[in-house]
This record gives structure tokens, sequence and C-alpha cells, in this order.
């Protein structure tokens, strides 16, 4: 692999026969998961991209450009209601869901250009503020139900009913996986590049020609879109959406996905989203202590491997990389 | 395929054969990319410069020098001076301007080829001194007067070939197999060096001669690093390639070779003996960091491939040591030799274990580079049986005395040297040897370096240097004691590795002459001393040694461009040192 003669092989997420063959095997199982598993595991693996989703998002504002938000739940919910609203309202499911996107995207702009000037612990307040506020709106606004919540359909595009769980898991699939490779790609392009220098050295990549107002901007921007993007295929999986669903506790644990998962690899948040939801659907079973078992885990991780699971991961992957030197 | 370098004259003629084949002819590295040049292309490139260098003026005969690190401008130049009928003179790059103005003046070259910027200025520092020189091309041209610059030679040249190749193909059909082709300056451990003619009968029988010993292929890759002013690198960049059609990949530069060699993963490899030790000291430094499970994984696996049992070893190759190939870049490595200069065998025995079968190579310039090598899993110790066509045998003296196609036309403008190198029709080495009984060949030491202590004892230095040389730390010994009471050395440190290891413990220093005076690098030093000690004679064991307080450099006349030592040289310089030692 060292020897080049092109360019463009660089540009291949995947090089080499042995990746080739490696990702062609998880992309067939994971198609062919629901045809092999029972209802509620494709239920919660649907979840799982969901919240994937969420902790891509939050990855590309808290692990590479280093913006923390304790309010993400807020964009997932704006997302949901958008779509659930103007699906009730009989706009066609794939124009509600681009207009949740724009909708989310343009709270991102509302957070983000205020809190410029917020760093650390002063922007996770105020987004953890946002989160909260998202949720009194939607509380005491009558439209979408109030408190009580709302009902909400699953999609029929192109003909196709996408009532079932099977496939309405594909569709989430295709669409987390298009999502995936659109930021894998980003974070290796010059704006993720940007947004690493903005994360590392702020004042080093201003001097360098890279405008922190519009990264930071762009940032949240980006987050926000892919955030409401999962509210608007959140809403018809769950069929049931209420203002208290997207508390901040939900926050949070988008916030630990990447932290477990390792913060600042997009693959990480993958990974974390994963772990997070697997082990909550397992701690079910333990009723009261499922919490603190709950709490217990994630400390052991966050102890024994600070560099979160994909850190570890390339630990591994270096140590054989190198072998036997 | 259809062979027409089988019946070739002359070395370019076997390019001129060789022009319609597909393969890869040469490969360089342009930014981060690996660029290929086609037979065709590099033939067309050799006709243009060849006419130009016509139009210019060179004349069958003559000289032109090559002042140039490895790079295809090198090969296209040698090949269209022999083409135009001339011979390259090829200088080191490391020459000084004094050394430039020697070679240039000893072998009244009418042209010269500069690499770049560094190359141009040493030669502007002599050019005043150099009549001869009527023309000066630059590779990477500046902005001086009196240059011509690479690129417009050879446009120039191409145009002129397409509307009249005939001066040029006209040249290169009256090239006899007896005309000189190279000129090779050989290094000379003692006084100027002595400009070795060779022919292209020379040249051709060589290749031949080397591919009887270890066969080349077609499909081979060849990574070229060392000097192309020294034959054996000539021999398998340049010649060798003509006639059996394998692509050669050159290195960016010295420091790169390591990096390089994993990228092309060559399998034909000749390197001195210093690359060897590198290879070798990288991967015991690595396994020094390395955490404990490769450690052991490593450890066991040396020893199981050193070990009798096949089982074991064939599970150490499965595990670590195929890998541990890939990882040095020599996986795909058929063959592999080191020569130019002795090797310790431990080294040998190293690249063994690990898999890669090197081969020790005997030969002097004299002798178109080659007299003897190993043939597969050759006796540690010895360099083998003679190549095809070579006869070796002993002078009284012990001298090593051989006779081959090989053997060169004479030096330029010394006959007395001449005929004393090839007295009574044999080439005298200066080297002194023994014959195992069934023919290999054992070498005892340069035949001027033999020393005899006080008490009488005849002691060949270049073992025991060798053995020193081993160590990780030591990089260069030359070990004194001719007319003296016992045996002393004189080390150069390795720096890197020393370097390193200061740095593990913390030492404080600020220069390499600091460093080499730090009492904690003396016991180091003492301690690896100690070891090669415990393995001689007690009149081979060095008593005392001293640290030389700075690196070696060809600029200061401390060794020859290929490195070696030159023993008179250092113990003239370090005189005060050496007297310590007896006092």
């Amino acid at each position: 692999m060292l020897f080049r003669e092109r360019y463009e092989n660089d540009l291949w997420l995947i090089r080499g026969s042995q990746a080739w063959v490696m990702a062609g095997l998880a992309g067939a199982v994971l198609v062919a998961l629901p045809l092999l598993v029972k209802g509620y595991l494709i239920y919660n693996m649907t979840l799982f991209f969901v919240y994937a989703l969420v902790a891509l998002s939050l990855a590309v504002l808290v692990g590479l450009t280093g913006q923390v938000s304790l309010g993400h739940a807020g964009f997932l919910a704006a997302g949901a209601y958008v779509t659930t609203v103007l699906t009730q309202h009989g706009l066609p499911f794939v124009l509600a869901v681009l207009a949740a996107v724009v909708v989310s995207a343009l709270l991102g702009v509302v957070i983000g250009v205020p809190s410029l000037r917020l760093e650390g612990p002063y922007l996770a307040i105020a987004t953890l503020g946002f989160g909260l506020a998202i949720q009194q709106i939607l509380n005491n606004w009558a439209l979408v139900g109030a408190s009580t919540g709302t009902l909400v359909d699953r999609p029929k595009l192109l003909g196709i009913d996408f009532y079932g769980d099977r496939a309405y898991y594909w569709l989430v699939l295709g669409v987390v996986g298009l999502v995936t490779w659109m930021l894998l790609n980003l974070e290796r392009s010059h704006v993720g590049r940007a947004f690493r220098a903005t994360r590392d050295a702020d004042l080093a990549a201003q001097m360098s020609g890279v405008g922190l107002a519009r990264y930071k901007t762009l940032a949240f921007i980006i987050s926000a879109g892919v955030a409401g993007l999962a509210g608007a295929l959140y809403g018809p999986l769950v069929g049931y959406i209420t203002p208290e669903s997207f508390n901040l506790m939900l926050s949070i644990k988008f916030l630990l996905m990447i932290i477990v998962g390792g913060l600042g690899f997009l693959p990480g948040a993958l990974l974390g989203a994963g772990f997070i939801t697997g082990l909550d659907l397992y701690l079910s079973t333990f009723r009261a202590w499922s919490q603190l078992v709950f709490g217990l885990v994630v400390i052991a991780i966050m102890m024994l491997e600070p560099a979160g699971l994909y850190g570890r991961w390339l630990k591994i992957k270096r140590f054989w990389k190198s072998w036997p030197l | 395929m259809q062979d027409g370098t089988v019946s070739a004259r002359s070395v370019p003629a076997l390019l001129r054969a060789r022009a319609t084949d597909t393969g890869v002819a040469l490969r360089v590295k342009r930014l981060g990319l690996w660029e290929k040049i086609s037979w065709a292309d590099y033939a067309a490139r050799v006709n243009a410069l060849a006419r130009e260098m016509i139009h210019l003026g060179l004349r069958p005969g003559e000289r032109v020098a090559v002042l140039c690190e490895n790079r295809p401008e090198w090969l296209i130049a040698d090949i269209a001076i022999q083409t135009a009928g001339a011979a390259t003179v090829g200088v080191y790059t490391t020459s000084s301007p004094e050394q430039l103005a020697y070679h240039v003046n000893h072998s009244d070259a009418v042209g010269l080829v500069l690499e770049d910027a560094e190359q141009l200025e040493k030669w502007l520092a002599v050019r005043d001194r150099c009549e001869h020189v009527e023309w000066v091309i630059v590779v990477e041209p500046e902005d001086v007067d009196g240059i011509l610059a690479w690129d417009e030679v050879l446009a120039a040249g191409a145009a002129r070939y397409a509307s009249d190749p005939a001066p040029v193909d006209e040249r290169l059909a009256a090239i006899d197999p007896h005309d000189t082709a190279l000129f090779i300056y050989t290094s000379g451990t003692t006084g100027n060096p002595k400009g070795a003619m060779l022919s292209h009968a020379n040249l051709l029988w060589a290749i031949d001669s080397l591919h009887g010993a270890a066969p080349v292929k077609h499909d081979d890759e060849l990574l070229s690093f060392l000097p192309l002013s020294h034959i054996v690198e000539r021999l398998i960049s340049v010649a060798a390639p003509l006639r059996f059609g394998y692509t050669v990949s050159f290195t960016e530069n010295l420091d790169t070779v390591l990096t390089n060699l994993q990228e092309i993963r060559p399998t034909v490899f000749f390197a001195v003996p210093r690359i060897w030790e590198k290879l070798h000291s990288l991967v015991e430094l690595n396994m020094k960091d390395a955490n404990v499970i490769k450690r052991v994984a490593y450890g066991a696996a040396v020893g199981a491939a050193k070990g009798g049992n096949p089982v074991l070893a064939g599970l150490a190759q499965l595990a670590v040591l195929r890998l541990l190939r890939y990882r040095l870049g020599l996986d795909r490595v058929r063959v592999a030799i080191s020569g130019a200069a002795p090797i310790a065998p431990e080294v040998l025995a190293y690249f063994r274990a690990i898999g890669v079968d090197v081969r020790e190579g005997f030969g002097l310039t004299e002798s178109t580079g080659l007299i003897c090598i190993h043939r597969s899993g050759g006796r540690l110790g010895t360099v083998g049986f003679p190549f095809p066509g070579v006869e070796v045998k002993l002078a009284d003296d012990g001298e090593i005395l051989s006779r081959s196609p090989g053997n060169f036309l004479g030096y330029h403008k010394d006959p007395a040297a001449t005929a004393e190198a090839l007295e009574g029709g044999w080439l005298h080495t200066g080297d002194v040897g023994e014959l195992d009984p069934d023919g290999q060949l054992r070498i005892t030491d340069r035949k001027k370096d033999i020393l005899i202590t006080a008490g009488g004892k005849n002691i060949a230095p270049q073992k025991i240097e060798n053995q020193l040389k081993s160590s990780p730390y030591i990089n260069d010994a030359v070990v004194i004691g001719d007319r003296r009471k016992y045996l002393t050395a004189l080390l150069v440190l390795d720096e890197d590795n020393v370097t390193h290891w200061a740095m593990e413990r913390q030492l404080a220093y600020s220069t390499y002459t600091d460093l080499a005076a730090n009492p904690e690098v003396r016991e180091l030093i003492e301690a690896e001393v100690e070891r090669v000690n415990a393995t001689l004679a007690r009149v081979e064991t060095v008593k005392k040694f001293a640290i030389l307080p700075k690196r070696l450099y060809h600029e200061d006349g401390e060794v020859t461009a290929t490195l070696k030592v030159k023993r008179s040289s250092i113990a003239n310089k370090y005189r005060y040192l050496i007297e310590e030692m007896y006092a």
C-alpha cells in the first residue's frame, strides 16, 4: 500500500482488497439482518441507527470542532416535530424531512452565532438552556399537542409503504449509510481540517486564514441539520412523540456515546451509539439497578481506556500493523 | 523474448536492442508518486543527448565527467556519452571542489554533467583550473553564465536527432568492444585516486558472469542508492538492466533508503555492509523499545530460526519473520548481496536466520567488480567461489591473484601502476587470503594492513575491526599495533544509536564531541570492546581504545567516498590519541 503511482487511489475511503471484503461483509450483514432476527431487535437496531446519526452530528460539533453541546435533544425534537406537523398538514414526507433539516440547521445558526464568544463550560450551559427552552416551548404549544404529544405515521415513499419494521429499518439504514459516507469525506476535506484546526489551536488557525466564526457556525449548522434529520426519522420509528422524550438525559446520553466511542473520531460515534443503545437495552432487565450499573460500566470504560472504544481499536490496529517491530 | 542483447558489441548497443521492450525501465519518485520511464523513452533521451554532445564537439575516445546523485539523468548521460564513443568519468557526489578538479584534470574530461546548485558551486570554485572542459550541462540549472540547461540540451538534441540521426548511429556502430567505456576512480585508501579504465568487453562479460552466479529476471526490481561512480552499482543499475530488462527505481536520497525499500520491495538488493548493519541495528533498537509481547515473540522467533528444530523454525517464519521481512521491505528479495567492503559474519548469520539469504561478494574495480561470491547459503567467513570465468590463485606471500575477461585495461596515465597490478597477466588484488579445500576464498586482510606486533605476531586487523563494528554503538574501528607491545583501537561512535541510548539515560551533552567524551558512553563502549575481546585470542585483544572526537568525513580525507576508513590518514591525524594509549 506504500507504493503510490497515482493520487486518485487515496480518494477512496476504503482502500485495499482486504478492506473492501470487510466492508462488503459488514454491509451484507446489516442489510440481511432484518430477515434473520425478531421484530423487537429490528426496532432496536433502527433506534440505534437514529441515535448513531445524532452521535455523528455531535461528533462533528464536539469531537471535530471542540464545541460542547448539552442540547442536542432539542435539535432532535425540532426535526421530529417539524416533520410530523408538516406531514399531518399534507406535505409529502421527503419535503417535510427537508424542511426539518432546514429548520434545525437554522436553529443551529440561532444558537451557534451568539455562542461564538463562548467556550467550554459556558457554551455547555448555553446549549443546555437551548435544549430546555425547546422542551418548554413544545410543552406549551397546542398545535403540536402540548405536553400530551402527538401520533406519528410511518411514511410512504415513491409508492413504497414503510409501515413495516423491516422496510423502515432499510430506509433508515440507507440514510445513515449515506450520511456517514458524507461526514467521513467531510472530515477529510479542507472543511474537516479547518474544524480540527479550530479545535486544536484557534489562534494558529486564524493566523493561517481559517475564519473561526465561519467554521464554528458551519459546524453548528451541519451538526444541527444532521440531528434534525435524525429527528425526522425518529418520529415515525417510535410512532408517538412527547416533549418529555427529548429531555436533558437524552442530550447527556448522546454526549456519552461519543465520549465512550472515542472523542474526535467519527467511527467512534457509531461504536459509542451501538454500545450505549445496546447497554441500555440489556440493562433494562435489571430494572431499579440499571442506572447504577450503567454508570459503573461507563466509569470503568473511561478509566481503562480514556481514548474510547475506537481509540482502543486504533491501538490494537497499530500494534499489529507494525508487527513484529 | 526476442533478445538482441546477447550479440551486442557495446553497452549502449544493449539499450538499442532493449528500446522496444514494453516493461518499465526506470522509476523515480516525485511529489510522493513513483513515475515510470519506459525503455523507449530512455533510449530516445540517450539518442538526443548523444546527438547534442556530438554537436558540441565530443569525439570518440574523449572523456566526460558526471557529478550527480543517483537519478535517471545519470544513466542517460552515461549511456549517451558511451554512445558517442567517449568514456564516462563518475565523480563521487561527496567530493570536494579540489577532488572534482583532480578527477576532471586527470581524466582530461572535455565535458561535464552536473546535478544541481550544490555541485555547480564546486565547479565554479575550480573551473579556472580546468582548461580542457569545453561545456557543462546542469540537470537543475541555475542562472549562471557558461552552462547549458539539461532540458534545453535534450530538446535541441531530440530535434537534431529527428532530422539527422546518422552521426549517433555511426558512432554507436563504430564502438569496438575493447574501447574504454568507463573511468572508475578507485577510492584508494592511500594516495591519489587512480583512474581504472574499463572496456565495453569488460562490462559485457561482467553482467553475464554476474547473471551466471546470481540469475536475474526480466521482472526483477532493483533499488538504486549506492554511488553510481562505484563499479558494482554501475553494473547492477546501468549495464545489467539493459541486458536483462529489469526495473531500476531510485531512492529520493540516502536518508530515505529504508522507506523507499518498503515501497519498492526490490527482488534484487545489493548493499554495502553499513546498510546491512543499519537494518540489523534498526530492528534491534526497535525491539528494545517494543512492548513485552513483541520482544518475546521476536526473541523466540530468531532463536527458533537459528536453532535446529524445523517445526519451530517454520512456525517462527510464519508468525514473525515473514512479516518482519515485509516491514523491512525485504520480503521479495531473491538475490541479496553484500559487497564493496567486508561484513561481519554475525550480521550475515542474522539475516540468513530471518530468511534473507545475503551473499557476500568480493571484487575490485580493476576486475570489473567481480572475483568471488557466495552461492546460495555460502559458508560464512568466506567470500564464496569465483564468479563464472574467473580464475583465482594465491601468490607465495598469500596475496590473492585473479584472472578473468573482467581484468581492466589499465590505469590512466600510470603505466607503472598498471604493470604492477597486472604483473604476469594476473590481477594483484592487494588482499591476503586462503582457499578452503572446496575452493571457497577466505580473505584475511589487506596485504599492507597486516600488523606485526612488537612480539612478532602477525595480526589481521580487519577481522577484529569488523567484530567491533558489529556492535550497534560502534560505526568504525581502526585497530593499531604495528611494532607495538599490544593492540589498541580508535573507535567512531554510531551517532544515531548512541544518541538514542544517551537520551534514554537522560545524559546531558551538547555536541558529538561532548558525547564522545562522556564517561558513561565510554563505559558503554568499554563493555562492547570487552564483549569482542572475549571472542579473540589473547594477542588479538584490544587492550586500550580511544573514541574519536569527531565524525569521519570524505571531505576531510578520513574516509573514502564509499566510507572505507583511510587508516593511514586517521593514524596520522590522531597520533596524539595513539601515543596516549601507549604512554
